[in-house]
């Protein structure tokens, strides 16, 4: 609830001065009438409740224009009763500009629920409402002889000293015929757009045309009646009073009316969170729009950009505008793309913000999709490209590898053995010096050797490509000085990539319980089951280990990552640490 | 003494060559691939094939394959010594899986070792084994915190690498420069401290040492 901001002044203004004027009328009239003071009331009524349901349908939709034709009907309202004043400039002004109050009315009848007129028709049939109103006015105001038994008996003509009646009685007599028939009109309108309207739309329109036709019917009998019959006393004020009561209602059924549409908009605020809150699948999308708009009939089809066309349920084409009469498309574009369209109820369109709401609606959740859609593309384009860029560094390792035993090693083997053999040729009358030296060279060359292989080897085991991951690991087994248990059962040898990470998982997991636990027992155990390879690597040690810690673990964990896997350590301060390990085969 | 050499790299199987023909040798064939090895052993029936681990056309384990090949066409008639760039335990625990007769396995660089080539091949040749001290150290290490291994004395230690190397008596006393009486002391104290029952023949007594420090390995 918002406090009156200042775009509340000129409405408050506006229904205070409204209020006023029905005052001032009452106070006039009570001077002249003193025995029907009921009657003022209900008149005091009848004009308050159009400024009161002015305001609350600004306060409730801010947006929409029809507050102001209510608060229109409600001054006019007031303007009309002015004619039984007391003071005879007074009362003209009330006898000859009373009738606007059905011009106010008319157009609030046109034009609810956005407070546009929809169309050319209503526009004309406004015009013409105006036009009668107009005659009437300037013919009160100029043409009126008083006193004259047919008009008002108290207000007398100031401005233009006409002499003869006849224009003014001949005015004075088609004015109502011509004013009934104009707001039958109107109420014409109301019920063909009844008609057509969908069950959503019924629902909106349903309070208002009942008290349009109620308004109306009153107008032509109050008007015809009094006009032929001079329907005096008790009944004439009872009239009056239903007049009253019918204004009221009037009022309060497009309080209602409009509140229904807000209860249909809200039902799209539902329909926004729903979609926020679920995976929209398109029938189910189809469904929720069905039920929000209130129309069963109501067909989401989708845009394919590849057929140049929109597609319904079940792959149908269709094509749009429809041709079929009382159905209605409106598209769904995103940055002058076709998204989707929604073929629906043409009554639909009587509130064309709630489908421009449950159009925006859809594109959210069509943005929504696709942008979901290119995030996981993404996501899956940067889990290829990183297991890529983990599968060429393991190529570039096995080729560095080779390299090096393939050049390097062969090639130092090689200059040692050819060093040798010229050290077993010197004879013994060889210089000792230069033996000795050659003895030392061949001698430092076989470190060099040693070094490099440990290097190769620290680069990329040649085993796990020679001869796979279970001799692989257990070549892994024997070189680490723990009595390490090895239980492999694969069906299969697993690709490179895989290989390589279970085995470099393991190395690592069997160097940290080598460096931190103190373990006496370690089982290594590499299964394979449903596609997936799991390796387990469980010590007695001291436990107490931080996956956090340390950039191995860490390393290690990316990698497998990187190969689509898990890795869980669970490893409890009361001893013993567990590596569970499990990697997609492909 | 007959051999024939499998080796691509035709440097080095010419110094390889060369190196044997000092140590009194008879290098009787020589092939770059598994095929042309195949052959030769087939055509000149030598005491002994040595081949390298990583041939053509893979560069990965064919030599493995043909030492395999070369005993199941011509049982324990030809001895077989497998040379590696890699020390791989599992390769020489392999080729020994079938018995410890006539086969080694030794890192290449170990030809540049006096004599050690030539040593081994004579072992492999009289139907004994060569295995390289590495792979030894390696599977002793394993086993550090192995009870019975933790009693044994450094000396004693260095006696067990060697008899598992598949050294003779003899063999090892050179290496050690004690007598053999001394080392056949060594032995018994060892053999009696990890249980097992000390044999003369040198063969059999790499296996009980080997099955006893690779007890899963073997399977």
């Amino acid at each position: 609830m918002r406090a009156p901001g200042r775009d509340w002044v000129w409405p408050l203004l506006w229904a205070a001065s409204s209020v006023a004027l029905g005052l001032f009328a009452a106070t006039q009239q009570h001077q002249e009438q003193p025995e029907r003071p009921g009657l003022l009331v209900a008149d005091l009524v009848a004009g308050l409740a159009f400024i009161g349901a002015g305001l609350i349908v600004r306060r409730m939709r801010p947006g929409n224009r029809c507050w102001w034709l209510l608060m229109a009907s409600g001054t006019t309202w007031f303007v009309g009763s002015l004619a039984t004043s007391t003071d005879t400039d007074v009362a003209l002004a009330g006898f000859a500009l009373g009738s606007w109050h059905f011009f106010a009315l008319s157009w609030l009848l046109l034009a609810y629920p956005t407070g546009r007129l929809p169309g050319r028709r209503e526009q004309a049939l406004l015009g013409l409402i105006a036009a009668l109103c107009a005659v009437r006015s300037l013919s009160r105001l100029f043409l009126y002889l008083p006193p004259d038994g047919t008009g008002c008996e108290c207000v007398s003509n100031r401005f233009v000293p006409v002499t003869d009646g006849r224009w003014y009685a001949a005015i004075d007599l088609v004015f109502p015929w011509a004013l009934v028939t104009a707001l039958l009109l109107v109420l014409a309108c109301a019920v063909a757009r009844w008609r057509r309207s969908s069950r959503a739309g019924r629902r909106m329109l349903t309070p208002v045309v009942v008290a349009a036709a109620a308004l109306v019917a009153q107008i032509g009998y109050d008007y015809v009646l009094r006009q032929e019959a001079g329907l005096v006393g008790p009944r004439r004020d009872a009239l009056f009073l239903l007049v009253v009561a019918l204004r009221v209602a009037t009022a309060i059924a497009f309080v209602l009316g409009l509140r229904q549409q807000r209860a249909a908009r809200s039902a799209v605020v539902d329909l926004v969170g729903g979609l926020a809150g679920h995976d929209t699948a398109p029938d189910r999308l189809g469904e929720a729009l069905r039920s929000a708009l209130g129309d069963p009939s109501l067909e989401l089809v989708a845009w394919e950009p590849t057929e140049h066309a929109y597609v319904g349920e079940g792959g149908r084409r269709l094509a749009l505008p429809v041709s079929e009469p009382g159905r209605a498309a409106t598209l769904i574009e995103q940055d002058g793309t076709p998204l989707a369209a929604l073929v629906h109820d043409e009554a639909l369109l009587e509130d064309p913000g709630l489908v421009s709401a449950v159009a925006a609606a859809v594109r959210l959740t069509a943005d929504n999709e696709r942008l979901r859609g290119e995030l996981q593309r993404q996501l899956a384009e940067v889990a290829a490209s990183r297991s890529r860029i983990v599968a060429a560094g393991d190529a570039e390792r096995r080729r560095i590898e080779r390299d090096l035993h393939d050049g390097a090693q062969q090639r130092l083997v090689t200059i040692a053995l050819a060093l040798r053999l010229t050290e077993a040729r010197m004879g013994p009358g060889a210089d000792p010096a230069t033996r000795e030296a050659v003895t030392q060279a061949v001698k430092d060359l076989s470190e060099a050797i040693g070094e490099l292989r440990d290097l190769a080897r620290g680069i990329h085991p040649a085993v796990l490509s020679e001869a796979g991951l279970h001799t692989a690991l257990g070549s892994l087994l024997d070189r680490s000085p723990l009595p390490a248990r090895l239980d492999v059962r694969l069906s299969e040898e697993p690709t490179a990539a895989v290989a390589a990470t279970a085995y470099f998982a393991i190395s690592e997991a069997l160097t940290n319980v080598v460096k931190h636990a103190r373990a006496t027992d370690v089982l290594v155990e590499v299964t394979e089951s449903g596609g997936t390879l799991r390796i387990l690597v469980v010590d007695d040690g001291v436990g107490g280990v931080d996956p956090r810690a340390g950039s191995g673990l860490r390393g290690l964990a990316d990698r497998i990552d990187a190969a689509g896997g898990t890795l869980s350590v669970t490893s409890p301060a009361t001893g013993g640490t567990r590596l569970e390990v499990s990697l997609p085969c492909e | 003494m007959r051999v024939v050499l499998a080796e691509d790299n035709a440097l080095l199987r010419a110094g390889l060559a060369e190196l044997l023909r000092q140590e009194g040798i008879d290098v009787v064939g020589q092939a770059a691939d598994v095929p042309h090895l195949l052959r030769v052993v087939r055509d000149t029936r030598p005491d002994v094939a040595v081949l390298d681990v990583r041939m053509p056309p893979t560069h990965t384990v064919e030599g493995l394959e043909a030492a395999k090949q070369i005993r199941a066409d011509h049982g324990d008639a030809i001895g077989i010594l497998v040379l590696s760039h890699h020390l791989e335990t599992r390769y020489a625990l392999d080729l020994l899986a079938d018995g410890a007769h006539g086969v080694g396995y030794l890192l290449k660089d170990r030809v540049l070792g006096p004599g050690d080539l030539a040593d081994a091949i004579r072992r492999v040749a009289a139907g004994g084994s060569a295995i390289d001290p590495q792979v030894i150290e390696h599977l002793l290490k394993r086993r550090r915190s192995d009870i019975p291994l933790s009693t044994l004395t450094v000396r004693e230690r260095e006696v067990l690498t060697l008899v598992a190397e598949g050294r003779s008596n003899r063999s090892v006393a050179a290496a050690m420069h004690v007598s053999e009486k001394t080392v056949e002391a060594y032995t018994g104290r060892i053999f009696g401290k990890l249980g097992l029952t000390d044999t003369p023949d040198s063969h059999r007594r790499v296996q009980a040492v080997l099955a006893w420090l690779d007890p899963a390995g073997q399977a």
